[in-house]
């Protein structure tokens, strides 16, 4: 078992560190999220060696263009997985990837990094895979392909066959069980 | 559309998940900064995300961590990291200078012919100024002469006049042997008009103080008919005061701007009428 050490540490020191190019304030960047950032970009590319690689150019990324991170518009994990998300779907979307992979559909991919993910899960939250499994099959696939497959919503709108204002309503639903689950976790 | 219909559009949902355009992204952000309540929504949908991704994390593998901040400490090295940020801002803004800079460049052969020729078409007014003076000077000298030549002329032909008027009378002044035998000169004497003229065929030139006077001898007595120069300014008759009569003439050698009497010791010349 891989296990990172987590710094405790306020995401706004955090930044303004990171905002002075503090290059021990970047380790304590990369203990913290690059477990998390990790396993999205595996969901995404479903091939280790493809999803270092998309680490490697994520974090450096990050790092090179941190300037451009503004903390009034949003959570910096939100700006990291965004960044990191596009850069793992350009992969996927790439020749080379198809070329290597064989494009397989976005549920063998999920399911496999479900697999994948389930044996290093990590043992501090282990109520999440009852929260998985008690959410909605439909809604877990819906968040799976918006938030791990890096499909749009219309895209996600065609794939299931749903009404693009459903999607949006299902999305909104799905994460409000989720939090309600972890609201309640917390408490 | 109030806080409450805009959190339940689930933009903020979809904005989290990444499934946004990047125009809608940049509206969900303009919108969650205007109001604190979406914020505030928007920030709990971001946690809510932030958990849900948690428990799918894959810790990489321990080496990736070295090799990653390797890269990154090799990038802040290199550039030094606020001068890079300094250099790509150069570099950015040379595109834009570079523009200029061929402006610049393309102008450079222009100012040079421009001031190839301007040197030159210096050197060429200097050069024409030069000779402008020099014909302005040339011009003047032989404005000069002109007007020498024309006096002369002038007084030449009016010396020719006298001499083919034959109301002039010629009396011809000898040498005092005991003064300068060989001295010579004439009077041309017109008795209506009173004019006299004097004309210098062989005199000694005198001293500076000293000049020639002419007069007139009426009856024994002498009568001033004026000084006259001798030498070699002197060119042709020179003009004399009037005389009404006369028996004969003499010059004598005075003081400068001549004398009441004239100073018999020093004649010169004489002549009879």
């Amino acid at each position: 078992m891989t296990y990172t050490k987590r710094h405790i540490i306020s995401e706004e020191t955090l930044i303004e560190l990171l905002k002075q190019q503090n290059t021990k304030a970047f380790g304590i960047l990369y203990d913290n999220y690059s477990a998390a950032l990790y396993g999205i970009i595996l969901r995404i590319v479903s091939s280790e060696a493809i999803a270092e690689d998309v680490l490697q150019e994520a974090f450096l990324k990050i790092w090179k263009n941190f300037s451009q991170y503004d903390s009034g518009k949003g959570k910096l994990f939100t700006w990291m997985v965004n960044l990191t998300r596009n850069l793992a779907i350009d992969k996927v979307r790439s020749k080379d990837f198809s070329n290597s992979t064989k494009n397989q559909a976005i549920d063998p991919i999920v399911s496999f990094v479900d697999f994948k993910s389930n044996t290093s899960q990590n043992p501090d939250l282990i109520g999440l895979k009852t929260l998985v499994e008690a959410l909605d099959p439909e809604q877990k696939k819906l968040i799976d392909l918006l938030y791990f497959g890096g499909f749009t919503q219309v895209e996600v709108s065609e794939k299931l066959g749903i009404p693009l204002g459903t999607v949006k309503t299902r999305a909104r639903m799905a994460l409000l069980n989720l939090r309600k689950h972890f609201e309640y976790n917390t408490k | 559309m109030n806080a409450q219909e805009y959190i339940e559009t689930g933009l903020l949902e979809l904005y989290v998940m990444g499934s946004l355009s990047k125009e809608e992204m940049l509206e969900v952000e303009r919108i969650a900064q205007s109001s604190p309540e979406i914020m505030q929504e928007f920030i709990r949908v971001q946690n809510t995300l932030l958990n849900y991704a948690a428990g799918y994390e894959v810790a990489p593998r321990p080496e990736l961590r070295s090799i990653i901040l390797d890269l990154v400490e090799k990038d802040a090295r290199n550039s030094t990291s606020s001068n890079k940020e300094n250099l790509v801002h150069l570099n950015s803004q040379k595109s834009t200078s570079n523009y200029y800079k061929y402006i610049a460049a393309a102008c450079i052969p222009v100012i040079l012919i421009s001031g190839i020729g301007n040197y030159t078409f210096w050197n060429k007014l200097k050069r024409a100024e030069g000779e402008i003076s020099v014909l302005n000077s040339n011009k003047e000298e032989l404005a000069q002469q002109f007007n020498t030549v024309k006096n002369s002329y002038e007084h030449t032909l009016g010396d020719v006049a006298i001499f083919r008027n034959t109301a002039f009378n010629t009396i011809v002044m000898k040498g005092i042997p005991a003064m300068d035998s060989t001295a010579l000169a004439k009077v041309y004497w017109n008795k209506n008009s009173q004019e006299v003229f004097v004309d210098v065929s062989n005199l000694p030139v005198p001293s500076g103080d000293k000049q020639y006077q002419l007069w007139a001898l009426l009856d024994g007595k002498p009568i001033d008919a004026g000084v006259f120069e001798v030498g070699s300014s002197v060119n042709g008759l020179q003009k004399m005061k009037l005389v009404a009569g006369a028996q004969a003439f003499a010059v004598t050698l005075e003081p400068r701007g001549g004398s009441a009497a004239p100073t018999l010791t020093a004649m010169y010349v004489i002549g009879n009428v």
